[in-house]
């Protein structure tokens, strides 16, 4: 241990009970004939020791020793397998509970919790349950029954889900930041999901679900509400407001990817489509929600170095009269797409985006990640789109390689206006956390 | 270049004459194993609730906080703290390290390591179905194992093999501690042991109890379970047997600070050179693990007889059964041990900095095809300057050039057939596995000495002959590390400096004939006495400085060694 001065050591002799005996210690040795003399640093280092020893001594007696008494204590007391048998149950131990937390800078952080069963009802099963909450204005259940064979999956899910914080811009591609406003909802939704795995990463997904969404006032982050700023005629209420819906709805998906999991080489290509018809059965009002993306691998070196092309469409189109609720339009931003603007940024008939990402191990379990893409939301069947209409987005961070139920990723991105408008920073966009884990 | 090379030498040479070496025998023992009272403490048992215990406080290392303050906290406190490092503090004269509670200078190689011959367990053919009594279960680590009582052998741990690379860890466990033993450290009597499950009788109501402290029974079908999960040749179960230690058992020794009731142990441990040069050593056998819940203070009482007798405290390296090539969990851990710390801060900024543009070692290792048992534990991408254990220890980073040319020296020292005779106590069924491991260990020996002798002078045991002559070995030539040498020196007396002629002969040998010009006169201790050669090998960067008193007709004493 390093000794600064002869009050930190007498401090922290009294502080944490330091056992010296009375037993004299036996005077050194000189062990060269000449003192050792070289085994002594020279007498300067004194002067950034007597500057640094306020922070030496309160890093020493505010963090390092009691986390050491603590820590100690706590092994000696088993505190690990304490809490392992409280977060773990079952003959097998296979039932878990394990925190989450998540922190992005712009809509409100939650902290929660996820309880998982495996094996729970047949070999294959896995049940998840999922709480998260920053207060009665944001809070999320979610429980999960999956089983999965031989490459096919049947999954049950009911998701309840209140926030207040979310973001809205405006509709189509020429909105500004001036005009962020958020909204609360409150949703219900039940799915059922059948996934069958086709070769490699390839897989076909169908999913059927019900959706009770209904609106709430909301503000977060320093933005007004939109309710606000319709009162006070800064904008007009989009499609849907102050209406709730009961959506049903029919997904089928499509992917096919050539890429074989870690640790074989990430090259390969993939491309994903879906289709999904919903209905909003209160109104009768119809609409078709379709898209893909397409992608490009190259493992640069055959050791997870992937640098990776990638673009992606979603449309949304009525198949009946009357517009689209607001918040059922395709969206962009968030953590997959264009993810220097938060969840939700841009809103539109149609989005599209074409990026590049780079992923690079930087530890067993972490990758570092930057992704750039150009893109932006539109109107009907990309009405509007023109080189001049992209945003760009950028995002640099680290995430946890593979790791589907409790994964943590740290994200700083930004995100800019249309290059019609100068391309100037918009959005901000920091994120740290684990994932919610289902 | 060599004449640059006096130079500097000289002008250090003659920067020391302000503290000259005093005419004395170099230190060769330390005398730290001084008997002591112990302060006594109640240390109740289930046959003797009033016993008491006059020992040292055992120490309970906590392994978590153990990784964490050395990866985090200890790191901050030494920055803070502005620790800068200096020479190890208990070198002795001649640059080497005296005997000590901690280390022995041992003149050859045992390939037995710390087994005595009455140690070593008898073939399975010798032993008796019951005889061997497993009268414990093993209670932590990471291996499944138990310890057995030998009719006149004493008790003994049996440790399994994992069966991801069978026969590895038990010859780990035997190899590394022999070489450690080798080297110089103390350590318990390892080796390789077959025997028939017959052989065993367990001791009923046994229990063990885990690292996260739950306890279960040790029964039959807990030991048909390590039974099988080891390693097997035919009816015959392979496992690793350590001699359990006498003495009482005082817990780990810490790389940092001293021991506060022990009134023997006065050199920080960061300080001692053994401990900082065995860095080197572990980056030899890749000891990643080398942390200090593999150390072992042991108490021995002058008269183990009488609780309150006087004793002192040795210190003992243990457990080298992740050596040669431990896997890890995850796989992708296993390729980075030895080169990165398993949360190395540094590595991972770098890495995201640079975009993974810098190709790291463990990005291509391969297992060796045939040897997979040895994970990536090869000489191909070995760098001992970078080499790192699994989490920063206090005294590897204290390490200096000379603390690691001095443990370079002793790795020098064996011989490639005294190599094979301890990879040969590993047991392993396959030929090729023993010619493999000795030809890695040789080829990462070869590093080491490249390394370490390229800087600092490899001249070993400087001695007086009967002829007068002074002589050295250069370990560098014997060991066939470089290929040019070329030998120059002087000799400095006063301010006179005189050229000598160095004769080099075979194995290494080194020397010259210094030349008496004291007057009779002059007291043994006289300054004027001192007789400095300063001689490079052409090799090595710097020459080493034998430091003398000429004392006249009665010859040359030397006093003291200079490698910088």
């Amino acid at each position: 241990m390093p000794r600064l001065t002869l009050a930190t050591v007498t401090i922290a002799a009294f502080a944490f009970g330091g056992s010296v005996t009375a037993d004299p210690k036996r005077p050194t040795p000189d062990y060269d004939g000449r003192g050792n003399t070289d085994a002594r640093p020279s007498d300067a280092v004194w002067i950034p020791r007597l500057a640094l020893s306020p922070v030496y001594l309160a890093h020493e007696v505010i963090v390092r020793r009691p986390l050491e008494a603590v820590i100690t204590t706590a092994e000696r007391d088993h505190w690990p397998s304490r809490i392992e048998d409280l977060l773990t149950f079952g003959a097998d131990r296979n039932i878990t509970i394990f925190p989450t937390a998540m922190y992005d800078f712009g809509v409100e952080p939650s902290i929660g919790a996820t309880l998982n069963a495996q094996n729970l009802a047949a070999r294959g099963n896995s049940v998840s349950l999922h709480a998260a909450t920053w207060g009665p204005q944001w809070w999320t259940f979610v429980a999960d029954d999956r089983y999965a064979s031989k490459g096919a999956s049947e999954e049950t899910r009911l998701e309840l889900t209140r926030r207040e914080d979310n973001l809205f811009v405006g509709i189509g591609p020429d909105v500004t930041h001036a005009t962020s406003s958020r909204y609360g909802t409150q949703r219900i939704d039940a799915s059922e999901t059948l996934s069958q795995r086709v070769f490699g990463g390839s897989s076909i997904t169908l999913v059927s679900g019900i959706r009770r969404t209904e609106l709430r006032d909301g503000t977060c982050c320093g933005d007004p509400s939109l309710a606000q700023l319709i009162d006070d005629g800064m904008t007009a209420p989009p499609p849907g407001f102050g209406e709730a819906s009961t959506t049903a709805r029919i997904r089928a998906g499509l992917k096919l990817d050539s890429r074989a999991p870690r640790p074989a080489p990430g090259t390969g290509v993939y491309l994903e489509a879906h289709g999904e018809p919903n209905v909003d059965l209160s109104s009768g009002q119809s609409w078709i929600r379709y898209g893909g993306e397409a992608g490009v691998a190259l493992d640069l070196d055959g050791r997870q170095r992937v640098l990776k092309l990638v673009a992606s469409a979603e449309l949304v189109d009525p198949l009946s009269s009357g517009a689209i609720p607001f918040y059922e339009l395709a969206q962009l931003g968030g953590d997959n797409t264009m993810s220097g603007f938060l969840p939700g940024w841009m809103n539109g008939r149609s989005v599209a985006t074409a990026g590049v990402a780079y992923t690079w191990p930087v530890w067993v379990w972490l990758d570092g990640q930057i992704r750039v893409s150009a893109g932006n939301a539109f109107g009907d069947h990309f009405d509007g789109f023109a080189p001049r209409e992209l945003r760009l987005s950028a995002d640099v961070g680290l995430t946890s390689i593979d790791a589907r139920d409790h994964g943590f990723e740290l994200l700083v991105g930004a995100g800019t206006e249309t290059f019609e408008q100068g391309a100037r920073i918009t959005s901000f966009r920091i994120a740290i956390g684990t994932r919610m884990g289902m | 270049m060599r004449s640059i090379i006096l130079f500097f030498t000289f002008i250090a040479a003659c920067a020391t004459t302000a503290r000259p070496f005093p005419l004395r025998e170099p230190l060769a023992v330390d005398p730290d194993r001084t008997p002591f009272a112990a302060t006594c403490r109640a240390a109740p048992t289930h046959k003797d609730p009033h016993a008491i215990a006059c020992t040292p406080e055992p120490y309970l290392s906590s392994l978590a906080w153990d990784a964490l303050d050395n990866t985090i906290f200890a790191r901050v406190s030494r920055g803070l703290a502005v620790d800068v490092g200096a020479e190890a503090a208990n070198a002795n004269a001649l640059d080497e390290v005296a005997d000590s509670s901690w280390f022995q200078n041992r003149s050859d190689v045992a390939a037995t390591g710390g087994c005595a011959a009455d140690e070593l367990l008898p073939d399975p053919e010798q032993v008796a179905d019951g005889a061997w009594v497993i009268d414990h279960g093993k209670d932590d680590g990471s291996t499944l194992g138990f310890r057995v009582d030998i009719p006149g052998k004493g008790k003994y741990l049996l440790k399994a093999d994992t069966p991801e690379q069978p026969e590895r860890s038990s010859a780990a466990s035997v190899i590394g501690m022999a070489v450690y033993h080798a080297v110089g450290f103390n350590t318990p009597c390892e080796q390789v042991v077959y025997l028939r499950p017959s052989q065993l009788t367990l001791k009923p109501g046994l229990t063990v109890t885990g690292n996260t402290g739950s306890t279960h029974a040790f029964d039959a079908k807990a030991l048909a379970q390590v039974l099988a999960s080891s390693s097997h040749r035919g009816e015959l179960v392979r496992m690793e047997a350590s001699k359990w230690l006498p003495g009482a058992s005082l817990g780990p020794f810490r790389y940092e600070g001293t021991r506060d009731d022990d009134p023997n142990d006065v050199v920080p441990h960061e300080n001692r050179r053994e401990l900082r040069g065995s860095r080197v050593l572990a980056a030899w056998l890749n000891h990643y693990d080398a942390r200090e819940q593999n150390s072992l203070d042991v108490w021995f009482a002058n008269d183990a007889k009488h609780a309150r007798s006087p004793g002192y405290i040795t210190h003992y390296m243990l457990d080298a059964s992740d050596v040669l090539g431990g896997d890890w969990d995850p796989d992708d851990m296993t390729p980075r041990l030895g080169n990165s710390y398993y949360l190395d801060f540094t590595d991972i900024a770098t890495d995201f900095v640079t975009l993974g543009a810098i190709e790291r070692p463990w990005d291509r290792e391969q297992k060796a095809r045939g040897h997979e048992k040895f994970g990536f534990f090869s000489a191909e991408r070995f760098d001992p300057d970078t080499w790192k254990s699994g989490y920063p220890n206090p005294a590897f980073l204290r390490m200096t050039e000379r603390d690691a040319a001095w443990m370079a020296r002793i790795i020098a020292r064996f011989t490639p057939d005294e190599i094979r005779a301890i990879v040969a106590g590993g047991k392993f069924t396959s030929a090729s596995d023993d010619e493999y491991l000795a030809e890695v260990l040789l080829a990462r020996q070869h590093a080491i000495l490249a390394r370490y002798f390229a800087r600092l002078s490899p001249l070993a045991d400087v001695h007086v002959e009967t002829d007068g002559r002074i002589c050295a070995t250069d370990l560098a030539r014997e060991r066939g590390v470089f290929s040019q040498f070329s030998y120059d020196g002087f000799a400095r007396t006063g301010d006179r400096r005189v050229p000598i002629a160095i004769d080099v002969e075979a194995a290494g040998r080194t020397c010259f004939a210094p030349r008496s010009t004291a007057n009779p006169a002059w007291r043994d201790d006289d300054p004027r006495r001192i007789a400095v050669f300063v001689v490079t090998n052409g090799t090595s960067a710097h020459a080493i400085a034998i430091h003398t008193y000429d004392l006249d007709q009665r010859g040359f004493r030397v006093v003291g060694l200079e490698r910088r």
